[in-house]
């Protein structure tokens, strides 16, 4: 091979060798984020097979032989008390909290009969089904999530929104979807993000400029999810007959999971029991 | 030249700080006097030996060399700032021993992180309480080890950080994650926050606030909330002070206490 | 049989003879052929074009794409005074980000990050350094020094072609995930190692630019070393080749440490390393595992310990160039030429430990910190003698107001902001209150700005007719001039008085965040974004310029004489825009006497006299005024 060739060789295989860096950092990345240990509770199964379960599921009833299923989440023992949280750090914050007021630490939120809110409840062995219209919303106000836990689908817009004053940055750790954190410094700003892969074990969006900051998320391929409201309950519609596995997941609690059938037009009340 | 920097500068309220502004302005006359000079002369020769008024150039240019005692001239005076100013300066600001032998210092630790300042204070006992990055958490971001005995009596707060007026402060600076520069204006104080490094810095605060609002600034870009990684610097009187780290003692720390579960 | 004859011409031959002609002919014509064939004249036009091997051409290849990423890294800058001057509003000029920097066309802090690190690197390592080395050193050291081309061709060709990927892929980072690199022209870990993918192009790009540039200088030294024409003593140098000459030992010797830590980073970010990451980090909340062992300090000192010399990279070439102008308008020699070598050659020497004192706020103890403030002190004394030096060039001459020479003219006082403001940031109790504001901001680009890119200009300006036969034209860049003199002050100037009142660099909102910052920044920055635009506006004129210019020239219509400016150096001996093949020179000059004889007692009323111009008539003894010298210039009436 002549001087010349050998060169023009080299040339050529550092060029290549830069481009596979450069695609290979995005690899690395990934696994990295999966190898991440998040602070969440990880007992649900693995995604994957729950993508897949949903894929090869049977096709949408007949929606009038739809079953719901409703219920209540309830906590025994006694609740944590939240500490309210203090957003000296940053003045604007504070400013909006006169006295401490709905600065309440949200990591259990619990009724005066012991109603357990922001527990997500979803059909683990879904079929597929009619994706949700519409956008979901994560709405930043007061430095705080609204909501503080909520359940995506796969393909979902999800609507970001700042309603302060002041800088937030929305930093999404997901285990699965491409890692994202974008800064919203001008008030009523959006932004529309999407998730491609599903997150059956929630994923946690926190905001680095105020630490206390944080919101779960779970990205489901199905429409059959709910999350427990503030007395408790939750509710599923939609659902064609037949049996499933009905998960409940709280970001202190973990998981549960109880066996349900359903037939056609059934409607089923389940209760769901966290141990304080 | 005092008032005319000062129009722009920050007032300064540091016992070092003067030092500093006293370097600032004299470099400045420096520069004024070795400005004003050329400029003059530029500006006369522009004129002077302009082609149209001096169409016969002069191949020998200047034979004078009073530039070589300019130049000397020069080299004296930044001598002389060099050695009778920064140098002596500096060495009052960067001598961390002497932070040992100072009477009866505030003492505080500052880890900064994106994008805030966790300041954390000893207590009573005068030990920090022992930190471990795998206790870090959202209400616990210094990761401080609650279960150490030196940590039951700190007293933490984040992005606010209370000084005693007339009480030489001794901050340990450090970084979690990239690097920060912690700067105080209003202090002439400025130093880098570097992950992996503990560096002391010590500045003595000579007015109490009295109403004006002073800021912790970063002064290294760290990431998209550089620009308002910003903390409230409050310089109290003795009482106040005492009062302020009481109102953030035990009952703060017992809400912190119980380390996440998960 | 009677032996017949040939007629060749008005001449009859025997066939034997007009046979051996023919084969004299033919010999000839093959002997022409391959000396053609070797000097290029018939290379097809990819080897003449796009792979060129002529250092005339490299250099102007250089020129061009340099001076598109002057103009691209300017844009950038101009994106960022729009957000500065007009924190958080929506401009649908920030809508061409696309929606991930800018939705709604307001632009986003990590946005602003990547404008700021791309303006940096773009600025410094793709528009000036290569239009300063690469364009200016290519084209005219080599015709400066008399030589036929650069010792390495190929070398020569290598080293622009991994100039142009490098920029390339800085380019494509802005399409990378996450967009290009934001973590500031410096890159400093852990920020650097925890950004996004557009970071691992930027180390990929620095790894073939400074590649580009440690072949460019190895190849300086050895064309100024070994291919100086016969009589080009080392006194008689122009000061624009020693500048050079100084440069690429600076190259050379400073960007290994970079090339060294751009690998390591790279290793940080794609094989898991932790060269630069201390152990027990903890980002965003989450334990960094690979962490451990690492300073990112060192990075800091790699890192400075090229890009102070680099500094010097930026400004002697400008300064070369500006002497070069200002000794060919001032029509006389250069005042203290030897003590302006000297001081070139100390100032390459020292820029090597001077570089800690962008460090000052690291947590520096007296004694080291005493010794980068006192080398400090000791490089500012050449830079004195070399401004010093130029400005008292001009005592005694007389001024032509051309265009080059207003620019170099500028170039001084602006230099002279540039060099002062310097002062309080090297003396480290000031540094103290300064460090990281906008007055170091104010103080290099004054270096940079309307120091060296005004002295790129100048270059431009004198050099154009010598690359393309073409004068630009006078009026149009006495617009340029002036208004670029005016907007470029409105917008550094008010930088020093915001660094004084303590704001820092690298804010997304340009500090009304903060108290002390606020009413200064809310003062000065809308003015000096507008001063920005105009700024702007007044390069149109110099971009019309030229390329009506450059594109009449090609087309064929030259108009200006061989040697426009009376120049005395031996770039202007070679004929007006050399053919590009080897040998810049129909005959090799000789060089009798130092670059700048202007207006020397013996030459005549020209008032010039070429390095290799001979006098063929001595002077007679003792003889006094009226000496007409016949003047016998090799090239430039051919």
């Amino acid at each position: 091979m002549s001087m010349k060739k050998f060169l023009a060789l080299l040339y050529a295989a550092t060029l290549v060798l830069a481009v596979a860096c450069g695609a290979g950092k995005e690899s690395t990345s990934k696994d990295e984020d999966e190898g991440i240990d998040d602070e969440a509770p990880q007992t649900a199964s693995a995604p994957a097979t729950a993508g897949a379960t949903a894929a090869t599921a049977a096709p949408v009833t007949n929606v009038a032989d739809a079953a719901t299923i409703t219920g209540v989440v309830m906590l025994t023992g006694t609740a944590p008390q939240m500490p309210a949280i203090e957003m000296s750090a940053d003045p604007y914050c504070q400013s909006q909290h006169p006295n401490g007021q709905g600065a309440q630490d949200e990591e259990v939120v619990v009724g005066p009969g012991g109603e357990l809110a922001n527990v997500i409840v979803y059909v683990k062995n879904a079929p597929a089904g009619p994706p949700t219209a519409g956008p979901a919303v994560l709405d930043q106000k007061g430095c705080r999530y609204h909501p503080h836990v909520q359940v995506v689908e796969v393909g979902q817009p999800l609507e970001i929104r700042n309603d302060d004053a002041t800088l937030h940055n929305v930093h999404a750790l997901p285990n699965n979807n491409p890692e994202f954190n974008e800064g919203q410094p001008v008030q009523g700003m959006v932004s529309t993000k999407k998730f491609d892969r599903p997150e059956i074990v929630p994923f946690r969006i926190k905001c680095d400029v105020h630490g206390w900051m944080k919101s779960f998320m779970a990205v489901l391929p199905h429409p059959y999810h709910s999350v427990s409201a503030m007395n408790g309950t939750f509710s599923i519609g939609n659902l064609p007959p037949g049996t499933y596995t009905l998960t409940a997941w709280h970001e202190k609690y973990g998981t549960q999971e109880q066996q349900v059938t359903v037939g056609p037009k059934e409607s089923k009340q389940i209760t769901f029991t966290f141990k304080g | 030249m005092r008032d005319f920097l000062f129009q722009f500068m920050p007032p300064d309220y540091s016992a070092h700080g003067g030092q500093i502004d006293s370097l600032i302005v004299a470099v400045h006359w420096l520069m004024l006097v070795m400005f004003v000079f050329w400029g003059s002369y530029f500006l006369y020769v522009l004129y002077r030996f302009r082609g149209s008024r001096n169409p016969k150039p002069d191949y020998r240019g200047m034979r004078s060399h009073w530039s070589t005692w300019t130049e000397i001239a020069v080299a004296v005076i930044e001598v002389i700032l060099l050695v009778g100013f920064s140098i002596p300066a500096w060495s009052r600001w960067a001598n961390a021993t002497k932070a040992e032998t100072l009477s009866h210092p505030v003492e505080v630790r500052i880890v900064a992180e994106q994008f805030s300042w966790n300041v954390q204070y000893p207590g009573p006992d005068g030990v920090f309480g022992r930190r471990d990055p795998n206790l870090v958490t959202s209400i616990n971001p210094l990761g401080l080890d609650r279960t150490d005995p030196n940590a039951k009596d700190d007293v933490v707060s984040i992005n606010n950080l209370h000084l005693e007026v007339n009480r030489p402060a001794v901050i340990h600076l450090t970084s979690k994650d990239v690097i920060h520069s912690f700067k105080l204006p209003v202090m002439r104080v400025n130093q880098d926050a570097i992950p992996g490094m503990d560096i002391p810095i010590h500045f003595t605060p000579i007015r109490t606030n009295r109403g004006d609002h002073w800021e912790i600034a970063c002064a290294q870009l760290c990431g998209l909330g550089h620009y308002r990684m910003r903390g409230q610097l409050y310089i109290d009187s003795k009482t106040e002070f005492a009062q302020w780290l009481k109102s953030r003692g035990p009952t703060r720390v017992a809400a912190l206490a119980p380390p996440p579960v998960n | 049989m009677p032996r017949r004859q040939l007629r060749v011409g008005n001449q009859w031959l025997y066939a034997g003879d007009a046979e051996k002609l023919l084969r004299e002919a033919i010999r000839i014509r093959d002997e022409e052929e391959q000396h053609d064939k070797l000097s290029g004249h018939h290379v097809p036009w990819i080897r003449k074009y796009v792979f060129s091997t002529d250092h005339k051409w490299i250099g102007v290849q250089y020129a061009f794409t340099a001076l598109c990423f002057l103009l691209f890294g300017f844009s950038l800058m101009l994106l960022m005074r729009l957000q500065l001057g007009w924190p958080g509003h929506s401009f649908s000029l920030m809508k061409l980000l696309g929606s991930t920097r800018a939705p709604g066309g307001i632009l986003l802090p990590e946005a602003y990050n990547q404008l700021g690190a791309m303006h940096g690197t773009v600025m410094v390592f793709l528009a000036i350094v290569p239009l300063a080395v690469g364009a200016f050193g290519n084209y005219v050291v080599p015709l400066q020094i008399g030589a036929p081309d650069m010792a390495f061709p190929k070398l020569n060709m290598a080293s622009y072609w991994c100039y142009l990927p490098g920029g390339l892929i800085m380019l494509a980072s802005f399409l990378a995930p996450g967009g290009t690199a934001n973590s500031g022209w410096t890159s400093y870990p852990p920020l650097s190692d925890i950004a996004t993918i557009g970071q691992t192009f930027w180390l990929i790009g620095m790894v073939f630019l400074i590649t580009s540039s440690l072949l460019g200088s190895v190849n300086f030294i050895v064309t100024i070393v070994q291919l100086r024409a016969k009589g080009m003593t080392w006194d008689r140098l122009p000061f624009f080749v020693w500048a050079q000459f100084v440069t690429s030992f600076l190259l050379l010797l400073a960007f290994p440490p970079l090339e060294a830590a751009a690998v390591l980073q790279l290793m940080d970010r794609v094989a898991g390393t932790s060269f630069f990451l201390p152990s027990g980090l903890v980002v965003s909340g989450r334990v960094l595992h690979n962490a451990g062992g690492g300073n990112p300090l060192l990075w800091q000192h790699l890192f400075w310990f090229l890009a102070h010399p680099e500094v010097y990279v930026l400004i002697l070439p400008a300064l070369g160039i500006v002497a070069e102008v200002l000794a060919n308008n001032t029509r006389k020699p250069l005042w203290g030429y030897r003590s302006m070598v000297g001081a070139t050659i100390f100032l390459g020497f020292m820029s090597f430990v001077v570089w800690a004192h962008h460090m000052f706020m690291t947590g520096m103890g007296t004694a080291i910190s005493s010794f980068f403030q006192t080398t400090t002190m000791i490089i500012s004394i050449p830079s004195v003698i070399i401004l010093s030096a130029l400005f008292i060039s001009l005592w005694g001459s007389a001024m032509r107001f051309t265009t080059p020479m207003l620019f170099a003219l500028a170039f001084l006082p602006m230099f002279g902001i540039g060099g002062l403001t310097g002062l309080p940031l090297g003396l480290a109790a000031a540094d103290l209150h300064l460090h990281d504001t906008y007055y170091v901001i104010g103080h290099f680009h004054y270096v940079v700005a309307p120091g060296t890119i005004f002295a790129l200009f100048a270059g431009i300006y004198y050099w154009f007719p010598k690359v393309t036969g073409r004068k630009l034209n006078e009026t149009l860049g006495r617009i340029h001039f002036w208004g670029s003199f005016v907007f470029i002050n409105g917008v550094f100037m008010p930088m020093f008085a915001q660094g004084l009142a303590g704001v820092s660099r690298r804010l997304y909102d340009g500090g009304i965040q903060y108290a002390h910052a606020k009413a200064i920044a809310e003062a000065t920055n809308p003015f000096m974004s507008i001063s920005a635009f105009c700024l702007l506006a007044f390069q149109v004129p110099f971009i019309v310029n030229f390329f009506w210019n450059a594109i009449a020239a090609a087309m064929g219509r030259r108009n200006a004489e061989a040697n426009p400016w009376q120049a005395t150096t031996l770039d202007w001996a070679a004929t007006t825009s050399p053919p590009l093949a080897h040998g810049n020179f129909e005959v090799l000059p000789v060089v009798r006497r130092g670059p700048y004889e202007y207006n020397t007692p013996e030459c005549d009323d020209s008032g010039f006299l070429p390095q290799h111009a001979e006098l063929t008539r001595r002077p007679p003894a003792g003889g006094g005024g009226g000496l007409l010298p016949q003047i016998a210039a090799a090239a430039p009436e051919a």
